[in-house]
């Protein structure tokens, strides 16, 4: 087992490797650079000197460097923990990200759990229940929330809430507790706002996952196996919770590979829409601005909790499903 | 008796100065108790001897409260207008002229190659530090100058290819020598939060990021960030002379403002400025101008001058009562949004030959609908017109200059599709193949392309009824898309044939003339960049304009007026190349211009002019309107 993990994670390396590449390759297709951009935005505004700075910002980010070159610096770079700086903030990569971790795996986690624990729950119930009046309601909610986008029921509960409280709430704290030491007031006004993202991202995640388990549970509810244990006379709770259960988690497990990046990077435009502080509204309007180092980090970062996201749901499958590890 | 009348005279002459000068300022109540705690000098000794005494809008206001605002990113460009405007001079509220500012008053030379400026003695830095000519000349020789620095002489300090050399008189006083005559350099280095603003850098302060300074600092990188407009927010401990200093910034959120003790203007009745305590900004990611209008609708705006969109005005206006804002128009202060820059040095001479043909472009202009354009894209608020200044410039303000004005805003701008296709007719532009669209004189296909850059919708709106127009007269005509580096690399090429600019630049001679002479080699240059690089590098690079031709005209009517050295000679010179653009017009065609720019407003945050300019950020607007005399009614 152990030399399996090694193994696993020597192969993270190569796999790093070209994930930071492409990702790189990708923010040099469109045409122009971080500069060019922030040249034409000077430009617009009537900042006409700016124009004669353009190859000297450009000289002062490296940028006039040939390709390979810039991918090699920063890689090794990346290798001793320098991420770079933010072209646009002129602040380094690591301090941006660290600053807005916090913030986003509060929020996602908080989503993760909801939906996952909501989800399984109303799945197994609405297996066991099949085709109840509770089942066709809950299965009706299922799909409504698989329909409508996140962002657009977050927008529905902004204007809710602005309707009740008379306030905006975006973001994730009113400007007064920004920055500010903790308290009780500031936990308060941060879940004030947290609400609105969570209940939004949960109400089509819970869906997803409720499809999924009520499914898969269908599923194995009809196999012989369980039909021999009922025939045995084994309660019917130990029959769904410790077999059939058991075995419908799979494609769970299997889906939570792609869980690690999901806390970084999942719910994006429910992030722009709202204006939280996240790694995600980060990433995005990096990547418009071409702001080289920071996106490809974060890039980065998603690529790694890929692959490590992967590794653990491998592992849990192998402890959850014997025939895994054997094979 | 003579004597002692002369005695008693001088001796009450004498007592009333006294008494100016013993004149007491009132400061806010948070500054009088730093003050009584013995945190602060007396506001007598914080103001210079002589403030800058500036007359409020309405009326004198009170101290207090918190400004709350919104603004786009970590650039903090909306904040700075606000807060980062001071430069040698300071436009008038209605941008009409300018009016003395850190410079109390300056002498030029006759010919205009010098100028000998005085600056406000007894300014002081945010920290208490006195500002000194030192300051300015730490920009010029330690930056500039400074070949170690990523900085490049800024414009109006190179004239007639040479450096200009400064010279310290005193600590107040200076000396700048051109090589030729550079009779705007103090109006065009005044301009917006750039210029002079950003070129006054407290140099007690900068020292320490600078290489040749402090031996521990090894690259510009943290001096260049203090020094760029668009980081410069981004340090509390930084000293200004605004009204307003950074006390917190986080990124992506929020920055916060606290008035700054040693702010050196007044009001009438000295009181010293600013009125508001604090402003509070919060900062979103990218334009936004859905969040401001849902903030201004709920009220937590108290006044937001930029990304208030004029779509959301219905909406905006539906809820002031509720919100307790009203909303005044200021203005965008464009003279089109989009112009289409008709380019006339083409790869295709063919095409070239068209645009060099006055008839031509006369059906381009008359063939568009500006109504439509008006009604679809800005709720038929903005203003029809031709290609030209804006009506406040000075040269506009003679009687003929007001003439001159009205011919030229109103020149080919009649809607008159059939005047297009006889115009058209006239010159051999005709459809000889019966395709439905006409061919060149010489028979071959006739197709326009108007390039223009992504991710402004206003402007593609507007091309695609512009290509609709273009097409019922028989033009094809086709919309195409280029980043930056695309166009300049077209452009230069002679491959854009028309390209629409969707900014609001061009003031006279003060900001951005190539937009109405060919005379730099800059992307909004009119006419093409090569064009422009011609006549910037005095023929040696870039492409002549046709002999003759209007262009040519423009380039030595701009020489005149940037040669004038008195500001009648000046207008004059102006008006004259104006003209050529009637007379050969249209040069560059307008659309739609003048469009109104809501600001939201708190009913009882006073003393807001209602005049504004705020596309172009060379106006440095609400800076200009004086930002430090609005004050909450706290009644």
């Amino acid at each position: 087992m152990t030399r399996y993990i090694v193994r696993r994670l020597l192969q993270f390396i190569p796999s790093m490797i070209l994930i930071a590449f492409v990702g790189f390759v990708i923010m040099e297709l469109p045409p122009g650079d971080y500069v060019s951009n922030y040249i034409r935005a000077q430009a617009l505004a009537g900042n006409q000197d700016m124009v004669a700075q353009e190859a000297a910002l450009r000289q002062q980010f490296g940028l006039d460097q040939p390709f390979l070159i810039r991918f090699a610096n920063w890689t090794i770079n990346l290798i001793r923990g320098d991420f770079g700086i933010s072209l646009a903030t002129r602040m380094p990569v690591s301090e941006i990200i660290g600053s807005k971790l916090g913030a986003t795996v509060a929020v996602s986690l908080c989503v993760f759990i909801l939906s996952w624990a909501i989800g399984i729950a109303l799945g197994v119930y609405s297996a066991t229940h099949q085709y109840s009046k509770t089942d066709n309601f809950l299965t009706t909610i299922s799909f409504i929330g698989l329909g409508l986008p996140d962002f657009l029921i977050a927008l529905a509960f902004l204007v809710l809430a602005w309707q009740l409280t008379g306030q905006v709430l975006t973001g994730l704290q009113s400007p007064e507790f920004i920055g500010k030491p903790f308290s009780i007031p500031l936990l308060l006004d941060f879940l004030k706002h947290l609400w609105i993202p969570v209940t939004a991202v949960v109400v089509t995640g819970m869906a997803w996952v409720m499809r999924v388990m009520r499914g898969n549970l269908l599923n194995e509810l009809g196999k012989n196996y369980v039909t021999a244990l009922r025939a045995k006379g084994v309660p019917e709770r130990t029959v769904i919770w410790k077999h059939a259960f058991r075995n419908a988690l799979h494609p769970l497990i299997g889906a939570l590979s792609q869980t690690l990046a999901f806390l970084v990077n999942g719910f994006v435009i429910t992030s722009v829409v709202l204006d939280l502080p996240t790694i995600q509204v980060t990433y995005l309007d990096a990547t418009q601005a071409q702001d080289l180092f920071l996106a490809g980090t974060i890039l980065t970062l998603i690529g790694f909790l890929v692959l490590l996201g992967t590794l653990v749901s491998d592992l849990l499958l192998a402890w959850l499903d014997p025939r895994i590890r054997f094979s | 008796m003579m004597k002692r009348l002369l005695l008693i005279a001088l001796l009450v002459l004498a007592l009333s100065s006294t008494v100016i000068a013993q004149q007491t300022y009132n400061e806010a109540p948070a500054l009088a108790e730093k003050v009584a705690a013995g945190e602060l000098p007396p506001v007598e000794e914080r103001l210079p001897p002589e403030p800058l005494v500036i007359e409020p809008v309405e009326q004198v206001g009170e101290y207090g409260g918190t400004w709350r605002m919104l603004d786009q990113n970590n650039e903090l460009g909306f904040t700075l207008m606000t807060t980062g405007v001071e430069g040698f001079l300071k436009w008038n509220r209605d941008a009409s002229g300018f009016r003395p500012n850190v410079l109390e008053s300056w002498e030029w030379n006759d010919d205009a190659t010098e100028v000998t400026v005085h600056f406000r003695e007894g300014i002081r830095w945010s920290d208490g530090e006195p500002l000194t000519v030192d300051d300015y000349l730490f920009w010029w020789n330690d930056m500039v100058l400074d070949e170690t620095v990523p900085l490049d002489p800024a414009s109006g300090t190179v004239v007639g290819g040479e450096l200009m050399t400064l010279e310290k008189i005193d600590d107040y006083t200076l000396k700048f020598t051109f090589a030729a005559p550079n009779p705007l350099f103090l109006e065009a280095h005044s301009r917006g939060p750039w210029n002079s603003s950003q070129s006054l850098v407290p140099e007690h302060y900068m020292r320490q990021f600078h290489p040749r300074y402090n031996s521990e600092v090894t690259d510009t990188t943290e001096l260049m960030n203090r020094y760029n407009t668009s980081t410069r927010l981004h340090y509390p401990d930084m000293p200004t002379i605004g009204p307003w200093m950074v006390t917190n910034y986080v990124p992506d959120q929020l920055a916060t403002f606290t008035r700054n003790p040693y702010y050196w203007k007044v009001d009438t009745e000295g009181n010293q400025l600013p009125y508001i305590d604090n402003i509070q900004v919060e900062i979103a990611s990218g334009p936004v101008p859905e969040q401001v209008a849902l903030k201004a609708i709920a009220g937590e705006l108290d006044m937001q001058v930029r990304d208030v969109a004029l779509q959301d005005v219905p909406l905006i206006l539906e809820n002031a009562e509720a919100g307790n804002y009203r909303v005044i128009m200021w203005d965008r202060g464009d003279f089109a949004w989009p112009w289409l820059m008709l380019m006339y040095d083409l790869a295709d001479d063919g095409l070239e030959d068209l645009m060099y043909t006055q008839e031509f472009r006369q059906a381009l202009s008359v063939a568009i609908n500006r109504d439509r354009i008006n009604e679809v894209t800005a709720l038929g608020l903005a203003t029809p017109r031709q290609f030209s200044m804006l009506p406040q410039a000075e040269e506009f303000q003679s009687p003929e200059g007001q003439a001159l004005y009205e011919e030229w805003a109103n020149s080919y701008i009649e809607y008159d599709p059939e005047q297009a296709a006889s115009l058209l007719d006239s010159i051999g532009v005709v459809d000889t193949d019966g395709d439905g669209f006409r061919e060149r004189p010489d028979g071959t296909p006739l197709e326009l392309v108007v390039t223009t850059f992504p991710d402004n919708p206003k402007v593609d709106q507007t091309l695609e009824l512009l290509q609709q127009d273009w097409q019922a007269v028989g033009i094809k005509t086709a919309l195409n898309l280029m980043t930056w580096d695309e166009y300049t690399t077209a452009n230069q090429a002679g491959e854009v044939q028309i390209f629409a600019w969707p900014s609001a630049a061009g003031w006279g001679l003060l900001s951005a003339p190539t937009v109405w002479a060919p005379i730099e080699g800059v992307q909004w240059s009119m006419a093409g960049m090569n064009i422009g690089q011609y006549y910037q590098t005095g023929g040696a690079e870039g492409v002549p304009p046709r002999e003759g031709s209007m262009l040519e005209r423009l380039q030595e009517a701009y020489s005149r007026a940037v040669s004038a050295t008195t500001a009648e000679e000046r207008n004059a010179a102006l008006l004259a190349a104006y003209r050529i653009h009637i007379d050969e017009g249209p040069i560059t065609i307008g659309t739609i211009g003048q469009h109104p720019s809501p600001v939201v407003v708190r009913n009882n945050f006073r003393n807001v002019p209602e005049t504004g300019l705020v596309a172009s950020w060379d106006l440095g607007y609400p800076g200009t309107a004086d930002p430090e005399q609005f004050f909450f009614d706290q009644e």
